[in-house]
């Protein structure tokens, strides 16, 4: 495709990854539209289950080039944040671009305009036409994920998705039985200990769960997101030389490392904890692959507590059937329950693209791998921002976006299909030899983002590395990387380092 | 303890000097620095590797011993 000749784009969805580019495209010129099915933009943020909000600190979770306010409190809540979405679009001027309530129902390609968009609006359906289509509906908007368990029509409670537990009323007075052990279940159980009569917590697997405070001192972003940490992961796509030798004579290293993480994590969060049937909630992978799982979480810090004091009762094992007064689980037990909650998470997919899209996307059980997370070589046009995802999510969306802007002006040479193949080839390959299997495998950075931001930022020129001053080289080996860290980069200025725009303010 | 002082930092500025070696060529190829920026920047990770050769080296110890008995003790018990 000749990303030259683009004039309109239209981008799916008003999330932090479409604001993003939205903002980054209308910088360069372009004419873009902003569809949205919700009346609100925001996307996830726009609403949520209740006590929903950030999970990780505000300087990670915010545009390098727009901060959170400083009276935003940490682990910004839900509504806070979509407020600081509203701000971001006034102040950068992407409102008037907005087709709030808008669904685009299908996607497909046209011979001579390059896409057709066939959108319902207030019962009726129109068609558009652009020469680029951004999706930007994130990794899981697609329905709510709630497994088929036989019985469920003989249950004579309430069956809900974590979505639909608005207020911790709804859950007052009952017995409730949360299923899941990531962000949502971790968050709707500790509502329900507040307020329900009885709160079970149901999980097949455990995963090591990520402290607001390493060992309740330091901010998890010190042990986690600088660049030794990353070079003590199981190596990215291709590894410096030092860091195949670390991972090769020098193994040990990394090993005892993440021997030592996990302790500190077995101690803080107390996870040999005695929970129903003898178990425990020590994971059973090593922390440095469980990591890179679908449900790496930072839980609320009374979550522990409330099991130990036995406000939740925590079953590790799988739902096997309803009953009429409750829920059987695959270890024999049954529970009495009246109301069960799916914090199951959300089904991916993009039912919009038309078939033949999908099917030249492909994808098998872990999804459909793109060249650098965002171009597939069969779908020309078709560009994916915020299909990756990462600790620093609304940064990564927004390099990509930046990264997209580059290639629509010339300052990223786009690569033959061919070598995008093979890249995808490559990709794949790795993943799959190491990472866990699950839907968005295909879409995960995780504590890979670093590398991943450098391989964007090396692509239109700048310096993958942005800490700056006479300590450069030690504050990239120890202090974490932020939002700000990108901040030159989100405002375009592509060979600037780390520091703030001009003219930011709120 | 004075020898393990010296093997360490030693083996420590070994290794640091190739990986310098690689750092400074990598900022230069690949992100385009200019060469004294990379000089400045191979320096520092050789000085780095110095000085904390012999706690690599401790650390490395630690995990090889550590290693070869957890690989023992599962190949004798159950999998976790």
């Amino acid at each position: 495709m000749n990303f030259a000749d683009v004039e309109t784009v239209a981008i799916i969805g008003a999330g932090v990854a479409g604001l993003a580019t939205a903002k980054a495209l209308l910088a360069q010129g372009f004419s873009c539209t902003v569809y949205e099915r919700s009346e609100s933009l925001g996307g996830v943020w726009a609403d949520g289950y209740v006590g929903f909000g950030v999970q990780v600190q505000k300087e990670l979770y915010e545009f390098p080039d727009f901060p959170l306010p400083p009276d935003a409190p940490n682990f910004t809540p839900g509504p806070v944040f979509q407020k600081y979405l509203e701000d971001y679009c006034d102040h950068f001027g992407v409102r008037q671009h907005l087709r709030l309530g808008t669904r685009v129902v299908d996607v497909t390609r046209d011979p001579a305009a390059g896409w057709a968009l066939t959108v319902e609006e207030d019962g009726a359906s129109t068609t558009f036409v652009a020469d680029l289509v951004v999706v930007a509906t994130g990794l899981y908007s697609e329905k709510p994920n709630i497994p088929e368990i036989p019985g469920s029509v003989r249950f004579s409670g309430k069956v809900l998705h974590a979505y639909e537990v608005k207020d911790r009323e709804a859950l007052r007075g009952r017995r409730v039985a949360v299923i899941g052990y990531g962000k949502s279940a971790t968050d709707i159980a500790g509502e329900a200990a507040q307020s329900a009569e009885v709160t079970y917590l149901v999980f097949r697997n455990a995963h090591w769960p990520v402290p607001r405070k390493l060992a309740g001192v330091l901010p998890f972003k010190w042990g986690m997101l600088n660049r030794l940490t990353a070079a003590l992961i199981p190596p990215y796509v291709r590894p410096t030389p030092l860091v195949r030798w670390l991972h090769g004579i020098g193994r040990p290293l990394p090993w005892i490392f993440w021997r030592l993480v996990e302790i500190l994590l077995r101690l803080q969060f107390r996870l040999d904890t005695r929970i129903a049937n003898g178990r425990n909630l020590v994971p059973d992978q090593p922390v440095e692959i469980d990591a890179f799982g679908e449900s790496t979480m930072v839980p609320r810090p009374d979550f522990i507590r409330l099991i130990r004091s036995g406000k939740i009762s925590a079953h590790r094992t799988g739902l096997a059937a309803f009953t009429e007064d409750g829920i059987e689980l695959e270890d024999g037990s049954s529970l009495k329950v009246d109301t069960v909650v799916f914090a199951t998470g959300w089904k991916s997919g993009y039912s919009y693209l038309s078939d033949d899209v999908r099917a030249a996307l492909g994808g098998g059980d872990d999804g459909f791998y793109l060249y650098r997370h965002m171009l597939h070589p069969d779908t020309p046009g078709l560009v994916f921002i915020g299909r990756a995802s990462s600790f620093l999510s609304v940064t990564t969306y927004t390099i990509q976006a930046q990264w997209l802007a580059a290639l629509l002006t010339g300052r990223v040479t786009p690569r033959t299909a061919d070598d995008m193949r093979a890249e995808i080839s490559r990709l794949k390959a790795w993943k799959q030899a190491w990472m866990p299997i699950g839907p968005a495998r295909s879409a995960r950075v995780l504590l890979h983002m670093a590398h991943y931001h450098d391989e964007l930022l090396r692509d239109f020129g700048a310096d993958p590395l942005r800490k700056t001053g006479i300590l450069k080289p030690l504050k990239e080996l120890a202090l974490p990387y932020q939002s700000r860290d990108y901040a030159g980069i989100a405002s375009g200025q592509t060979n600037t380092p780390g520091r703030l725009g001009p003219g930011v303010s709120h | 303890m004075g020898d393990f002082l010296v093997a360490g930092t030693v083996l420590g500025g070994v290794v640091g000097f190739f990986h310098a070696i690689q750092c400074v060529r990598s900022r230069v190829i690949i992100d385009h620095v200019p060469l004294q920026g990379a000089l400045g920047h191979g320096l520092w990770v050789w000085a780095l590797w110095t000085v904390f050769g012999s706690y690599v080296l401790f650390f490395w110890l630690i995990g090889l011993i550590a290693m070869t008995a957890s690989g023992l003790v599962r190949t004798k018990g159950p999998a976790r």
